[in-house]
C-alpha cells in the first residue's frame, strides 16, 4: 500500500519529504485543534460534571448525566425524530436531486439556465427558507391550503405545523428543498463521469433505458452516491436553523432532533452537563457514519 | 453532439421525462416563485384568505424599503467580506492538507486524516461555548478572524477530501519530472499542481462561501458590534422583532441580498460543475 | 490498535498545546463607553427612539457615553448569558420580565438599592412594580415598562355574530366562540397562543387561575396536578375539537389574523393596538375593531385574572461605573424620557409622576389597559432560574393533550412530575 514518495533525492532543501508533507498539513491540523478538538474534549469532560450555563462552578458526577438522559422516556422520541428527519431528508433530496440531475444531464435546451436557477435555494439563508416554508404552509394564508381547497381535497384549513406528522413533513420538505441543489450538483457531476462509450456499447447490444441505468449508470456512480449520501446524512444531523425557526422541535417535541435537543438543554434548560452528554451520545452515533465514510474513501487509496 | 444518456425516442419515455420535469420543477421552482411573489405583494395581499396563485397586485414597496435601508447594504458587505475570506482561506488550507495527505507519506498521516474528517462530528452549539471563551481570551472576539477560523474548520473535511481526490489523480511522474528539473517542492505545488486542480479548488471555494454565508449561530455570537453583523443575523434582527415579523420585507431582503451571489454563481457555474464532476467521479 | 494509540497521542499533544496557549489568562477589559444591551433598540420603529434617548444622555454626560448593543429579541437572553460567561463587560441590560431571575441567579447583577438608592426607588416607583424586580431578597431589577397581558376582542365581529357585549364569564365566552364559528366556519374564534412556550405558559397560567388552579404553591412545590387544571385543559381540548382554537398559533400569527378579522379574541400585551395599526387596522376603526377586555371569569363576582408583563432594567456588577449606570437608568425611566418613550411607542412609563401625567391618563386605551393591569399577578414560573425549561415542559404536555396523544389528566400529571423533577 505505501507507495514511493515522489522526489526525495536531489532535493536542495534540507527538509525531508516527510517533514515537508507534515508542514503542509499543519495549518489544517492547527485550526482543527483550536476550533474542534479542544472544545470537543472540553465538552467531553463537561458531560461528566453537573454544570450550569449560568455558573462556572461544577461538580464531578460521573455518568449520572447519561443515566438521567437514558431514563428520560422522551429521549427515545428524540432518537426516533432524528432518524426520521435524517432518513427522510436524505432520501427525498437524493431521489429528487438524482432525478433532476438525470433530467438536466440529457442536455435539452435551457438545461444550464434551469441548473443555475436551481442553485438559488442553496444560497438563501436557512432562516429565510424556514420562513418561506412556514409561510407556504400557513394555516390561514398558506398557498398549500389554498391549492388543496381549490382542488377540493379538503374543505377545511389544515394546521400543518400543529400536527406531529405534518410538522415533520414540513421540516423535511423545507430542509430537502434547501439541499436538493447540492445533491443535484454532486450527482450531476457523477453522471457526467459515466462512460459514454459503455452506454453506446450497451445500446448497440440492445439494452433499454432501464438496463443502461441499472447496469452501467448506477454501478459507475456507486462511490459518488455513497459520498453524497454520507455528506447529506452528516449535514442533516447537524442541521438546526430550519427546524428551530419552523417548529422549535414541537408540537409536543415531535420534530426535536439531536441538534435541537442539545441546543435546548444548553440554552433553555441551562444544563451544560446534560447538553454535553447528549452531544457525546450523538458523536458516538455519528462516528459510525464517519468511520463508514472513511472506509469508502479508504477503498480508493 | 453526444447521444443522450436516457434514450428518449419512444413516446412513453418522453412522457415520463416530461412529467419528471413538471413534478420536480414544481418542487424546486414553486417555492422560489412564491418567495418572489410574496416579496412583491403588499401586506394587504399577503394576509388575505383569497390566495391568488397568479402574479397579481404586485408592488416594489418591499424592495424599495429594503434597498433604501443602509443596514442591509452593510450586512451584505460584511457577509461578503467574511464569506470571501473564508472561501479563500479554506481553499488554501484544504489544498495544502489534501496535497500532503495525497502525495506524502509520514508517521501519523492516517491519524491526522481521521481527525480532520471528524470536524463535523460534534454539535456546533456545544463547541461554541468553549470557542466563545477561547476567542475572548485570544482577543479575537468581534473580529472576523474568529468567524473565519471557525468556518474554515467546519469545511475542512469536505474540502480536504475533495481536493485530495483531485491530487490522487495527478500522476506522481509529473511531480518527479519537475523535481528532476530542479524545481523546489513548493514551486511544483504552486506552479504545476494547483493550476491543474482549479475546478476542484473552485468547488471547495464555493462550499466554504456558502457555509459562512448561511451560518447564523456563530455569527450572532462571535460578532458583538451591530455594525459588523453578517447577513443571516442581521436579517433576523431587522425583520423579526418582539412584536412583529415583517415577512414581506424579510423575503424581499433575502432575494435582494442573494442576487449578487447568484450572479457570481451563474458566472462560475461551468467551472464549479466541472469541479464537482471531477471530484465526484473520483470520489 | 496502533492507529488508536496514534490518534490518542496526537489528541493529547494538541490539547496540551492549546491549554498552554490559554493559560495566559483573560484580557483586561478595555475602557470605553457604557454598554447597554437588549433588543428593542434594534427593532424597526424603535431604533430612532432609542437613538434619541441615548443621545439626550450622551450630550449631557460627555464623560460617560452610552452605546447600544442589540440582538434579536429571541436571542437576547442567550447572548447575555454567553457574554457574561465569557467575562465580557456589559453595563446595563434591558430584560423581559422573567429573565431577571435567570440572569440574577448567575450572581452578576448589582444590587440597585446600592446603585440607585432605596429612597429614590421607593419615592418614584409603585411598590408592586418594584417588587417584581426583587430576586432572593435583593432589588436586582427595576421596571422599564409595565402592564399586564390582557385580552383583546373585535366588537364589530362579535356584533355580526350576534354577541352584543364582550363575554364576562366562561360560559358566555364559550357561547360567543360557538356563535362566531357558526357565523364564519373558517374563522378561529379565539386565537389562543399554542406555539412558543414562553407565551403559552403565561397565558395558561392566567387560565389556570381562572379555573381556580395553580402551578406552584407558596413553598415552591409543583401543585399543577389538580382537578381545576385538568378541567381547564379538558375545556381547551373541547374548544380545539370544535375548531374554536387551533394548534400552531403564535402571538405573531394571532395579531395578523386578528387584524384581518379571522380571529375575534386573543391575548396580547398593551402594544396590541399599535401592532394592530401596523398590521392594517386604521385609526378610524379602532373602536369598532380592537378593544381590550377583562379575561372571562368562572362566576360573576370573581376577580378577572391577568399575568404581569413588562421590560426591566438591570445593572451588572462588573459595569465600568455602576453608579453612573444607575444614573442612566434614572434618566431612562424618569418622567421626561419615560413619557417620550410612551408617546413614541405606547409603552407605559413606570414612575409615579409619569404614570400620573395627563398624557397617559387621557389615552383611553392605556387607561383601560392599566385597569386590567391592576389585577396583574406574577407568572408563577418566574421564580425559577430554569423558567424556560419549565415553560417548555408545560407547553409540550399541553400540546400533547390538544393533539390528543394524551388525555388531559395524563398530560397534567406528566407535566407536574417532569416540572417537579426539573426543579429539584
Amino acid at each position: 500500500m505505501p507507495k514511493n514518495a515522489p522526489g526525495g533525492r536531489g532535493d536542495s532543501s534540507a527538509l525531508s519529504d516527510a517533514h515537508f508533507g507534515l508542514i503542509l498539513a499543519l495549518p489544517a491540523v492547527l485550526v482543527f485543534t483550536l476550533i474542534v478538538l479542544y472544545p470537543f474534549l472540553n465538552s467531553l469532560a463537561m458531560s461528566l460534571f453537573s454544570r450550569s450555563l449560568l455558573r462556572p462552578a461544577q461538580e464531578f458526577i460521573g455518568l449520572r448525566n447519561f443515566q438521567r438522559i437514558l431514563r428520560d422516556p422522551n429521549f427515545f422520541g428524540v432518537l426516533r425524530s432524528t432518524a426520521i428527519f435524517v432518513a427522510a431528508t436524505t432520501g427525498l433530496s437524493f431521489i429528487v436531486g438524482f432525478s433532476w440531475a438525470l433530467l438536466l444531464n440529457q442536455g435539452y435546451r435551457g438545461s444550464e439556465v434551469i441548473r443555475g436557477i436551481t442553485l438559488f435555494a442553496w444560497i438563501i439563508p436557512g432562516t429565510a427558507i424556514a420562513f418561506l416554508w412556514m409561510w407556504m404552509m400557513h394555516g390561514q394564508y398558506g398557498v398549500f391550503n389554498a391549492v388543496l381547497r381549490s382542488l377540493g381535497v379538503t374543505d377545511q384549513n389544515i394546521t400543518w405545523l400543529g400536527s406531529p406528522a405534518f410538522a415533520m413533513m414540513a421540516v423535511v420538505l423545507a430542509r430537502s428543498w434547501q439541499v436538493t441543489p447540492w445533491y443535484m450538483m454532486l450527482l450531476l457531476g457523477g453522471l457526467q463521469g459515466v462512460s459514454h462509450d459503455q452506454v453506446e456499447a450497451a445500446r448497440i447490444d440492445g439494452a433499454g433505458n432501464v438496463r443502461v441505468l441499472f447496469n452501467i449508470v448506477f454501478p459507475g456512480m456507486r462511490k459518488v452516491v455513497a459520498l453524497t449520501v454520507l455528506i447529506g446524512v452528516i449535514g442533516s444531523l447537524q442541521h438546526f436553523d430550519i427546524i428551530w425557526v419552523m417548529t422549535q422541535g414541537g408540537p409536543a417535541r415531535a420534530t426535536a432532533t439531536f441538534a435541537v435537543e442539545v441546543y435546548r438543554r444548553a440554552f433553555q434548560d441551562y444544563d451544560l452537563g446534560r447538553a454535553a452528554a447528549v452531544g457525546v451520545i450523538w458523536a458516538a452515533i455519528l462516528s459510525v457514519f464517519v468511520v463508514l465514510n472513511l472506509r469508502v474513501r479508504a477503498e480508493q487509496e | 453532439m453526444q447521444s443522450r444518456l436516457i434514450d428518449d425516442s419512444s413516446i412513453p419515455v418522453k412522457v415520463i421525462l416530461l412529467s419528471g420535469f413538471l413534478v420536480i420543477g414544481l418542487f424546486v421552482f414553486f417555492p422560489m416563485y412564491w418567495l418572489l411573489i410574496s416579496a412583491l405583494r403588499p401586506a394587504s395581499m399577503l394576509f388575505t384568505r383569497d390566495v391568488s396563485l397568479l402574479p397579481r397586485g404586485l408592488t416594489l414597496d418591499n424592495f424599495r424599503t429594503v434597498v433604501s435601508d443602509p443596514r442591509i447594504g452593510r450586512y451584505l458587505r460584511n457577509s461578503l467580506v467574511v464569506s470571501v475570506t473564508t472561501s479563500a482561506v479554506t481553499t488554501v488550507i484544504c489544498a495544502y492538507a489534501g496535497y500532503s495527505f495525497s502525495k506524502y507519506r509520514y508517521r501519523g498521516r492516517k491519524s491526522l486524516m481521521f481527525l480532520v474528517m471528524t470536524s463535523q462530528m460534534f454539535p456546533f452549539a456545544v463547541l461554541l461555548l468553549t470557542i466563545y471563551t477561547m476567542m475572548r481570551s485570544l482577543g479575537l472576539l468581534d473580529r472576523y478572524i474568529a468567524l473565519v477560523l471557525s468556518f474554515v474548520t467546519f469545511t475542512l473535511p469536505v474540502g480536504t477530501w475533495t481536493l485530495k481526490s483531485f491530487f490522487d489523480h495527478i500522476p506522481d511522474s509529473l511531480i518527479e519530472s519537475a523535481k528532476i528539473d530542479g524545481a523546489p517542492r513548493l514551486m511544483i505545488l504552486h506552479r504545476i499542481i494547483l493550476p491543474l486542480t482549479i475546478p476542484g479548488m473552485m468547488t471547495v471555494a464555493v462550499y466554504g462561501f456558502v457555509w459562512s454565508w448561511n451560518d447564523l449561530l456563530y455569527s450572532l455570537t462571535l460578532i458583538t458590534s451591530p455594525d459588523k453583523r453578517t447577513l443571516a443575523a442581521g436579517l433576523l434582527m431587522t425583520y423579526m422583532g418582539e412584536f412583529q415579523q415583517n415577512w414581506g420585507n424579510m423575503m424581499a431582503a433575502s432575494i435582494w441580498v442573494s442576487l449578487p451571489v447568484m450572479v457570481g454563481f451563474i458566472l462560475l457555474q461551468r467551472t464549479f460543475v466541472r469541479g464537482l464532476t471531477a471530484g465526484a467521479e473520483k470520489g | 490498535m496502533q492507529r488508536v494509540t496514534q490518534v490518542l497521542m496526537v489528541m493529547v499533544l494538541c490539547t496540551v498545546f492549546v491549554a498552554g496557549v490559554f493559560a495566559g489568562g483573560a484580557r483586561e477589559t478595555a475602557p470605553g463607553p457604557m454598554v447597554w444591551v437588549g433588543w428593542s433598540g434594534s427593532e424597526g420603529a424603535s431604533v430612532p427612539v432609542f437613538e434619541e434617548k441615548i443621545n439626550r444622555w450622551n450630550t449631557r454626560n460627555p464623560g460617560d457615553q452610552v452605546e447600544w448593543v442589540g440582538w434579536p429579541w429571541s436571542d437576547t437572553l442567550q447572548q447575555i448569558i454567553i457574554r457574561s460567561q465569557g467575562g465580557e463587560r456589559m453595563d446595563i441590560a434591558q430584560l423581559q420580565l422573567g429573565w431577571a431571575e435567570t440572569v440574577g441567579s448567575m450572581g452578576i447583577l448589582a444590587d440597585l438599592d446600592e446603585v440607585i438608592g432605596r429612597d429614590w426607588l421607593e419615592a418614584n416607583i409603585p411598590r408592586a412594580a418594584l417588587d417584581a424586580g426583587v430576586i432572593n431578597g435583593r432589588q436586582l431589577a427595576v421596571p422599564y415598562t409595565s402592564a399586564s397581558i390582557g385580552m383583546i376582542y373585535n366588537p364589530s365581529l362579535l356584533a355580526a355574530a350576534g354577541v352584543d357585549s364582550p363575554p364576562e364569564t366562561l360560559a358566555e365566552f364559550e357561547a360567543a366562540l360557538v356563535a362566531l364559528k357558526a357565523y364564519d366556519p373558517d374563522m378561529i374564534p379565539y386565537g389562543m397562543t399554542t406555539a412558543d412556550a414562553g407565551s403559552v405558559a403565561q397565558d395558561l397560567n392566567a387560565w389556570f387561575w381562572t379555573f381556580g388552579g395553580r402551578i406552584i404553591d407558596e413553598n415552591g412545590r409543583v401543585v399543577l396536578d389538580s382537578p381545576e387544571n385538568v378541567a381547564a385543559v379538558r375545556w381547551f381540548k373541547s374548544l380545539e375539537e370544535r375548531g374554536l382554537i387551533t394548534l400552531d398559533m403564535s402571538r405573531f400569527d394571532a395579531r395578523v389574523l386578528f387584524a384581518d378579522e379571522q380571529i375575534a379574541f386573543y391575548d396580547d400585551a398593551i402594544l396590541g393596538r399599535a401592532i394592530g395599526f401596523g398590521n392594517g387596522i386604521p385609526e378610524a376603526e379602532w373602536d369598532s375593531h380592537i378593544m381590550p377586555m377583562m379575561r372571562p371569569i368562572q362566576e360573576r363576582g370573581q376577580a378577572p385574572q391577568s399575568v404581569l408583563w413588562g421590560h426591566q432594567l438591570v445593572v451588572f456588577q462588573n459595569a465600568r461605573n455602576p453608579q453612573m449606570a444607575g444614573e442612566f437608568i434614572k434618566h431612562i425611566i424618569g418622567e421626561e424620557t419615560g413619557l417620550y418613550y410612551f408617546q413614541q411607542t405606547g409603552l407605559p412609563p413606570v414612575t409615579n409622576e409619569a404614570i400620573g401625567s395627563s398624557v397617559v391618563a387621557e389615552d383611553p386605551w392605556t387607561s383601560r389597559w392599566l385597569d386590567i393591569s391592576s389585577y396583574g399577578r406574577s407568572h408563577e414560573l418566574l421564580q425559577f432560574e430554569n423558567i424556560r425549561e419549565l415553560q417548555n415542559i408545560l407547553t409540550e404536555e399541553f400540546q400533547a393533550a390538544l393533539i390528543g396523544s394524551k388525555s388531559a389528566e395524563r398530560s397534567i400529571r406528566d407535566a407536574a412530575a417532569r416540572m417537579q423533577d426539573a426543579i429539584e
